[in-house]
């Protein structure tokens, strides 16, 4: 018997999306998965989207909460998985149809693997004709010093042993960003093995709403950032405090730099000439994939 | 009386002071020392609850023979409303009727009289969903919520709107014909019959909040300039689960009945409901009673009536 995949859609105001990525799992090869779908307070038509879905499949369930946030809708999400392991879908996103089927097939064979990680391609509104790729490192194995500086696995990309989530927690809530990052850096520290694979999972859709085009980004992140190395120093050992000091120092110059560069780009007469530059270097960061 | 302390005394309308929340946050503004004129048609108010010392009038919301009541009052609390859900669903006509034409006499008799600020009852329904949402009583609600921002913008009148999630204590209405879920559970455990509790019941989870926490607030409504013209999420910001309440009922009745478990309706989705309190925190307000203390309260307001042989 194939191992169970929880897939799970946190929704807030999704209904145009929604139907896309739910079509999205039901065309996965790989059959033995539920879908939890946490509606987290939506006001639009979300509900109707996924009762038309529910009454067809059993695999997929619904679930309803008054708006928490995404963080919580996730936890809420993991709370209710039966799998043996989890996989993670926003409700504007889509699967590739192998994504699960490739994930298993490389977790099975590589059992000391405790999160996989796949490759993902974006696409802008709805024109899934023109792909673009966002080169990311891949480090295999224990990745905590790879991933403390910086998130390059999103969480689209992931599967992950359900059994993780229950013995060291999962997503911060009430944090507005950094939130993602937090539970691989939480995940590694703590002994989970990750491993990269060469394939194409899913994809995933740009638009002008993606949080991180909005000018307070740069603030927000560098906030969170600061009180996510707080959180990481506490977990320190004596000895880990000083190899890690550097490392931590450096990270917390850096995200002091881009708080500063965030106030600029807030304040008006500048963000005039900035905020188009610093959208014009976020897009650059997506290449056309020929 | 310490010379630092300055009571204001207010002249307050309540709507609806014969039901639930009304009866209760008149006895609380009296006790504070303020005048309190009272209104309810008595459709589903218990004129019995109407405090001593309340000027009551009972008239009906839409009456334009409300307006002379209106002057000189500092604040007006609006609850009166048809609000049992399934009732409000069966008769649309009515809903709409009582709450929203009932809700804009009560604003425009307010601007008429110079009121300084309105407080409105609305409702966590606004927030629970698509289904809830397409109900006649959230569509009641959200077209109060915009009555209120539209005397706003056109005449100045101060509101806050009050968005409540699942108030309970003494004199919740129990009389209807789908009590909410304490009293129900109560209720049961006095006659010595086994309460029901519908599949689910460990994951569907409420914000419950105890009357007198959300009477708190809206005294706070009364002098605070801040709050004005914002609506306030009125919850603990925590959830119980209905096995939650159930077991803090045995608790608090000492009852060791057991329960029926029945399959879940057909249209019930499993949900949590949860109040972001954040904005209600700002203004220095949270609510205070735990779930057994509120239930203690409340079942002692259920036995004496039980006793007086008012609950069939």
């Amino acid at each position: 018997m194939k191992p169970l995949v929880s897939i799970i859609i946190p929704a807030y105001n999704a209904g145009s999306f929604l139907a896309e990525t739910i079509e999205s799992v039901i065309a996965q090869t790989y059959s033995n998965w539920e879908l939890i779908i946490i509606d987290d307070g939506s006001v639009d038509e979300t509900a109707s989207v996924v009762s038309g879905y529910t009454n067809k499949d059993e695999r997929i369930k619904y679930f309803f909460q008054t708006n928490q946030k995404m963080a919580s809708a996730r936890n809420a999400g993991i709370k209710r998985a039966r799998g043996e392991y989890v996989a993670f879908l926003d409700a504007d996103n889509l699967f590739l149809p192998d994504k699960l089927f490739k994930h298993i097939d490389f977790m099975e064979s590589h059992p000391e693997c405790d999160v996989s990680y796949g490759k993902i391609n974006y696409f802008y509104g709805s024109n899934k004709a023109i792909l673009y790729k966002n080169e990311q490192p891949e480090f295999s194995g224990d990745i905590f010093e790879k991933v403390l500086p910086q998130n390059f696995i999103n969480v689209l990309a992931v599967m992950v042993k359900k059994e993780l989530f229950n013995k060291f927690g999962a997503f911060q809530e009430g944090w507005y960003a950094c939130d993602e990052h937090y539970v691989w850096i939480n995940l590694s520290y703590h002994g989970a093995k990750f491993y990269p694979f060469q394939e194409v999972v899913g994809l995933l859709r740009l638009h002008n709403a993606n949080d991180s085009y909005r000018a307070d980004y740069l603030i927000r992140t560098a906030d969170q950032f600061t009180k996510m190395l707080d959180i990481i120093e506490s977990w320190f050992n004596p000895k880990e405090k000083i190899k890690y000091k550097k490392t931590i120092l450096s990270l917390r110059r850096h995200w002091y730099r881009m708080r500063f560069l965030g106030q600029l780009l807030i304040t008006p007469a500048l963000s005039w000439i900035l905020m188009p530059l610093f959208l014009y270097y976020r897009k650059t960061k997506y290449q056309l994939i020929k | 009386m310490s010379c630092y302390s300055i009571v204001v005394m207010a002249k307050v309308l309540i709507t609806g002071v014969a039901g639930f929340i009304g009866s209760n946050l008149a006895e609380k503004l009296l006790q504070n020392g303020h005048e309190v004129i009272g209104v309810d048609d008595l459709s589903y108010g218990i004129l019995e609850q109407v405090p001593k010392g309340v000027e009551f009038h009972k008239i009906d919301i839409r009456s334009e023979d409300i307006f002379s009541l209106f002057k000189g009052v500092h604040t007006v609390f609006h609850l009166a409303a048809k609000n049992d859900l399934i009732a409000c669903q069966e008769n649309p006509v009515e809903t709409i009727s009582v709450n929203v034409h009932g809700t804009i006499n009560i604003f425009e008799a307010s601007r008429r009289a110079g009121v300084k600020k309105v407080v409105f009852a609305s409702s966590s329904a606004l927030e629970e969903g698509e289904a809830r949402l397409k109900g006649f009583y959230a569509i009641s609600k959200t077209v109060c919520e915009k009555i209120a921002d539209g005397y706003h913008v056109a005449f100045g009148l101060n509101y806050v709107l009050l968005r409540y999630f699942n108030v309970y204590g003494p004199r919740q209405d129990y009389r209807r014909a789908h009590p909410p879920v304490m009293s129900a559970l109560i209720i049961k455990v006095l006659k010595g019959e086994q309460p029901i509790l519908y599949e689910g019941y460990e994951e569907n989870k409420r914000d419950f909040i105890y009357v007198d926490d959300a009477n708190d607030f809206n005294i706070l409504c009364i002098e605070n300039e801040n709050m004005n013209n914002k609506f306030f999420r009125l919850g603990t910001g925590k959830s119980s689960s209905i096995e939650d309440v159930w077991n803090a009922v045995k608790k608090v009745t000492g009852s060791n009945l057991e329960p029926i478990i029945k399959s879940r309706l057909p249209l019930d989705t499993l949900s949590v409901t949860l109040a972001d309190i954040t904005e209600a925190g700002k203004i220095g307000w949270k609510a205070k009673t735990s779930l057994e203390d509120g239930l203690k309260a409340q079942f002692e307001y259920l036995k004496s009536e039980f006793i007086k042989g008012k609950i069939k």
